[in-house]
């Protein structure tokens, strides 16, 4: 066998390898379906998803065909430059001492808390609140009423609620705000939660939610209390345990 | 025949590279087997009882406040039919399976001694190991072996699970058997589930990854100042629903209604009001002061046995001395008068309703030692939302009561309890 056939036979068996090698890679997964799933595929005219040197790290990409979430029943979709197949999720609360302040039948005490979540590469998320409503423990252990279905704040009617949107009566709270725009982020107050100057609270109840992956999504916790005639008098506390459970 | 050589020689050159390809194919396979893909678990979630961090522990175990005995449920969907014999929850500060995990800060599974699962071929045979040790690699579960201060492993008999299937595995949230957050506020953090064939953890069959969070902790606080409204009135007006104050001046005159005389022949009566609201949680008790009806030296005798301080009322005698009060429940003047919800007449003045003839059902009694001893006529154990109360004085005289105009001021008094 000559020199140049033999190259030429090295040369093909490579030629078969590479393909074999190439379809064989170990990938994670890049889209779904019922029955499949990509995380992480290119469209467009150019670019690469991780070079990378010694030095350095880069993603390229030229001829960007589209950016942002896209969703239906079925298939979720990450567009853009910078997609990532890593999940994440962010969640934090400005926790602390809320000061509903001095409260009375005419007077209706109200604070506001905030927290945000992002979750990426979920299928949503969901919001949970945990607690009781503020307890006095003078003169025995005594609780506020808990606003079982949306209601008004009404002063001189012994209440305890909360919502997550914006409200006149009283004038608190700010809609769920998306950063950087509502192209990125998804997640809106939970129903029951969602309705100006009404209020509820119930343990346990989801209070926001994502359908899907989300970009930040900025919650106003607004919560007010009323009291009666016949509440008793006291200092009062609470502790609401706020949890999120994304779902993949 | 040249033909034939060249044909032979290139039948030989592609045999070979055949074989070459051959040979790298199974090399390949090799390779790659070991390296399987395992199938990404779906609907997969986590759900914690606490999102407080691990050192907090406000509440009992397995409830919100409590971070440092939380319940873990995880959820989540088979997606490959075969058998499950194992199962390894490493808790991570990133998701990816196959990367390096990272347990965060102050996060213990040592102390999940149980697991509970549901789902049809998944519900039942699993307990958590605690022996098989997972501290080397693939695994590099953290703590001393067998590592379980970032791994939760559950194992048994291996069984099949159909795909598709919708399973969930639950830990802790006991007083012993429990599970603690990571101890850093608004802490991401990532479980990475693995199914095994096998209940050796050696088979990988199904990988996917969940997350949750800690997060601060909302306190609220608010303060209910203590509120007393008290007030008395001869004249009844609607309590409203801000409980509204009686105002008149109180003045009432027992008598013939013309003439404004009592009489030895029958016997007369007149009602006062008091209104009551408070927030005081301890109680509040009602007094009545003052003195019987004098008019100078002369008076009009005070009801009830024993006297100074009567414990017995007694009934209207006509023809002889006697004032007296009692609470007359019968006195409610369409929703204005007497309505005592939260409060109770304290015997012996707690029967003023009925009748004032000569030995009515009416009872009534007064304590002239009241002046300087104020005494208790009504009382409730709670908060008053808006009661009022209906007190019913009797005046009767004899024949030998000297003539003149008697009076008295008779004063009350709430004393709440805070």
């Amino acid at each position: 066998m000559k020199l140049r056939e033999l190259v030429g036979v090295v040369a093909t068996g490579m030629a078969m390898l590479i393909v074999v090698v190439a379809g064989s890679m170990p990938v994670h997964a890049q889209s779904t379906s019922p029955h499949y799933k990509v995380e992480e595929s290119f469209f467009g005219t150019g670019g690469e998803l991780d070079p990378s040197s010694a030095n350095y790290k880069a993603k390229q990409s030229a001829g960007e065909l589209t950016v942002g979430n896209s969703v239906s029943a079925n298939y979720q979709f990450q567009g853009g430059f910078n997609t990532s197949d890593v999940p994440l999720l962010e969640f934090a609360v400005n926790g602390g001492t809320y000061d509903l302040g001095i409260i009375d039948a005419s007077i209706t005490g109200s604070a506001v808390a905030t927290f945000s979540v992002r979750n990426y590469l979920s299928s949503g998320y969901i919001v949970l609140v945990y607690g009781a409503t503020p307890t006095t423990a003078s003169s025995g252990s005594y609780a506020l009423s808990a606003l079982a279905s949306p209601t008004s704040s009404q002063a001189g009617t012994e209440q305890f609620g909360l919502n997550l949107v914006d409200n006149s009566i009283p004038n608190i709270g700010a809609n769920p705000s998306q950063i950087p725009d509502v192209t990125y982020g998804f997640g809106t107050a939970a129903p029951g939660y969602d309705t100006a100057d009404l209020y509820k609270f119930v343990n346990g109840d989801t209070i926001a939610f994502s359908n899907k992956s989300s970009g930040q999504t900025n919650y106003s916790l607004s919560m007010i209390a009323n009291v009666n005639r016949s509440t008793p008098a006291g200092q009062y506390g609470g502790r609401l345990n706020i949890q999120v459970v994304p779902t993949f | 025949m040249t033909k034939i050589r060249s044909f032979l020689r290139r039948s030989s050159m592609l045999a070979l590279a055949l074989t070459l390809f051959g040979a790298w194919v199974v090399g390949d396979m090799i390779i790659f087997t070991g390296n399987a893909k395992a199938a990404q678990i779906t609907a997969r979630k986590l759900t914690i009882s606490s999102s407080a961090n691990g050192s907090i522990a406000v509440g009992n175990p397995g409830e919100g406040g409590n971070g440092q005995k939380a319940k873990y449920t995880f959820s989540f969907t088979i997606p490959t039919t075969g058998n499950i014999g194992s199962v390894l929850f490493q808790i991570c500060t990133t998701p990816l399976p196959g990367t390096t995990c990272t347990s965060p800060t102050g996060f213990t599974a040592a102390n999940a001694t149980s697991v509970v699962t549901t789902g049809t071929g998944f519900s039942s045979g699993f307990s958590v190991d605690t022996s098989t040790v997972l501290t080397g690699s693939p695994y590099n579960c953290t703590g001393t072996s067998p590592g379980r201060t970032n791994c939760i492993a559950i194992k048994r008999t291996a069984a099949s699970v159909t795909s598709g299937t919708a399973v969930t595995a639950v830990f802790g949230g006991g007083a012993s058997d429990y599970i603690t957050n990571p101890t850093t506020d608004n802490q991401a953090f990532f479980v990475r589930m693995t199914t095994y064939s096998d209940n050796a953890f050696t088979t990988t069959v199904d990988q996917g990854s969940v997350a949750n969070s800690t997060a601060q902790q909302i306190d609220i606080t608010a303060k209910v100042q203590e509120t007393l409204n008290f007030s008395v009135g001869s004249t009844v007006t609607p309590p409203t629903a801000s409980c509204t104050a009686f105002s008149d001046n109180g003045a009432l005159a027992l008598g013939d209604p013309t003439e404004g005389t009592l009489s030895f022949q029958q016997a007369y009566d007149g009602h006062s009001y008091f209104r009551l609201s408070t927030n005081a949680n301890g109680g509040t008790v009602i007094y009545y002061s003052g003195d019987t009806l004098k008019s100078g030296s002369n008076s009009i005798s005070a009801t009830g046995t024993t006297q100074p301080t009567p414990n017995t009322a007694v009934a209207s005698a006509v023809g002889t001395s006697q004032f007296g009060l009692a609470i007359d429940s019968s006195d409610t003047q369409t929703g204005n008068g007497y309505s005592f919800t939260s409060l109770t007449a304290t015997a012996p003045y707690a029967a003023g309703n009925g009748t004032i003839t000569n030995g009515g059902t009416a009872l009534f009694a007064f304590a002239p030692s009241s002046v300087t001893t104020p005494v208790q006529i009504a009382s409730a154990s709670g908060t008053v939302t808006c009661d009022t109360g209906s007190v019913r004085y009797l005046g009767n005289i004899s024949t030998t009561t000297p003539p003149g105009i008697y009076t008295t001021s008779i004063t009350y008094l709430a004393a709440p309890t805070y």
